[in-house]
């Protein structure tokens, strides 16, 4: 399989170019991985994903149209995030790190992040209540970090603006429900 | 309960795209009101969470679907001592399992015959006396080695590129050299404009079935049933063998 079909697969959201890397390039990534850099399976297997979802978002944002070589860029990635790990791990201070670089580096308030059951859960149960269509939009610009023209060209959208409108309705509807759910379950505790 | 203009500036402050007007009026309703500023610090956290968890989710969905597809050997760095016992364990296990793979191997190789029909849209023009005229008519004639000498003569050009390897690889299928058959086959480029990348595509799902490479061949018959092609019907038909449960 050609890259431009790989390409193609991932933006139509089907599992066929996924699939493909995994059978084509998983194997070589982490034997090649164990062999070089001394991992165990799972955690070779673990740099692996991580590689293809760099590739992936790299595609869906359209950072990458062209690649020489597809293994070569994973193997790469792979190693790249072994390296950054390792220079992570050295590092004591950013114990909780991770969590924040997904969002806000420097907005946490009290430099710690301690999530409450109720909040998790609030979370959990609002997603769960949204239509599919409104997790598809929000997952696309919170968690793949996509722009509204690129989200709009993937949902159908007749442009950019009437996907930006879907979204912040998804986003309202999903921050009151969770706050909903969230307040009645404050409320059952001190009753 | 949040207005919808507040709703949309707690939005845009955590999309990061506030303008300067609206980042005034942001700070200045964070500072005065109190359930302003308990919902900018409950949204934010609730989409801190949730990108967490789905990213998570993402992740372990790829990991699961990796493992499916692919089989790769533990690492093992150290001998254990009881590897003499495990030797021969897997001895016995390696005998009982080359007996259940004849029966596969044998059921993917009948499969492989009663689908595999060389490629049969070979034009030969009157007169042609070039190497790739010999090579086109010898592969007509089913004369598959002499087909094979003659197109190694042959000079590659755009032109013939993607015949040429779509016919060298059928000989090599049809000559039973399953690996050199599919080296050719892979050379097309796949190209929606290119009607021979459909006819590759196919012929290497073949191959790979014949070489027991389940998942290989199921994504290629999987794309070729997508592309509705001549070969989707065929792709389908052979997709729902049981070999592809």
């Amino acid at each position: 399989m050609r890259f431009r079909k790989i390409v193609d697969s991932i933006k139509s959201g089907d599992n066929v170019g996924l699939k493909h890397i995994y059978v084509e390039y998983g194997p070589y990534c982490v034997k090649k991985l164990i062999s070089s850099r001394n991992c165990s399976t799972h955690d070779a297997e673990d740099l692996f994903i991580d590689a293809v979802i760099i590739l992936r978002n790299n595609i869906l944002q359209e950072k990458i149209t062209d690649l020489g070589s597809v293994r070569a860029y994973l193997f790469k990635t792979c190693e790249n995030i072994f390296l950054a790990k390792l220079k992570k791990e050295k590092s004591e201070e950013n114990k909780h790190s991770e969590i924040k670089e997904i969002y806000y580096s420097n907005e946490s308030e009290n430099g710690d992040i301690s999530w409450n059951n109720e909040i998790v859960n609030a979370t959990k149960e609002a997603w769960s209540q949204l239509r599919e269509k409104c997790q598809d939009i929000l997952s696309y610009f919170y968690v793949d970090n996509l722009r509204m023209k690129e989200i709009a060209e993937l949902m159908n959208f007749t442009n950019s603006d009437v996907a930006k409108t879907t979204k912040a309705r998804c986003y309202k509807k999903f921050m009151q429900t969770a706050h909903e759910i969230y307040q009645s379950t404050k409320k059952s505790y001190v009753e | 309960m949040l207005s919808d203009q507040d709703f949309d500036l707690i939005q845009k402050f955590l999309d990061f795209s506030l303008t300067k007007e609206e980042e005034e009026l942001f700070h200045s309703k964070q500072k005065s009101s109190e359930d302003f500023a308990h919902q900018v610090s409950f949204q934010r956290e609730v989409l801190v969470l949730f990108v967490t968890i789905e990213k998570a989710k993402q992740k372990e969905k790829m990991l699961v679907d990796y493992k499916k597809f692919s089989s790769v050997p533990n690492s093992s760095k150290f001998i254990p001592v009881w590897f003499g016992y495990a030797a021969a364990a897997s001895l016995i296990f390696a005998l009982t399992y080359f007996f259940i793979l004849r029966f596969e191997t044998k059921s993917n190789e009948e499969l492989f015959l009663s689908y595999f029909e060389p490629y049969d849209g070979v034009v030969i023009t009157r007169g042609e006396e070039s190497s790739f005229g010999q090579g086109l008519r010898a592969y007509s004639d089913q004369n598959y080695e002499e087909a094979l000498r003659a197109f190694s003569e042959t000079d590659v050009d755009s032109t013939n590129y993607s015949l040429l390897n779509l016919l060298r690889g059928n000989c090599y299928l049809e000559l039973g050299n399953i690996e050199l058959g599919l080296e050719f086959l892979l050379l097309i480029p796949e190209d929606e404009n290119n009607l021979l990348t459909s006819a590759a595509e196919w012929y290497s799902a073949l191959a790979y079935l014949k070489k027991d490479e389940i998942e290989k061949s199921k994504i290629l018959l999987g794309s070729l049933i997508d592309s509705q092609s001549v070969y989707s019907t065929k792709a389908a038909e052979l997709l729902s063998e049981s070999v592809f449960d």
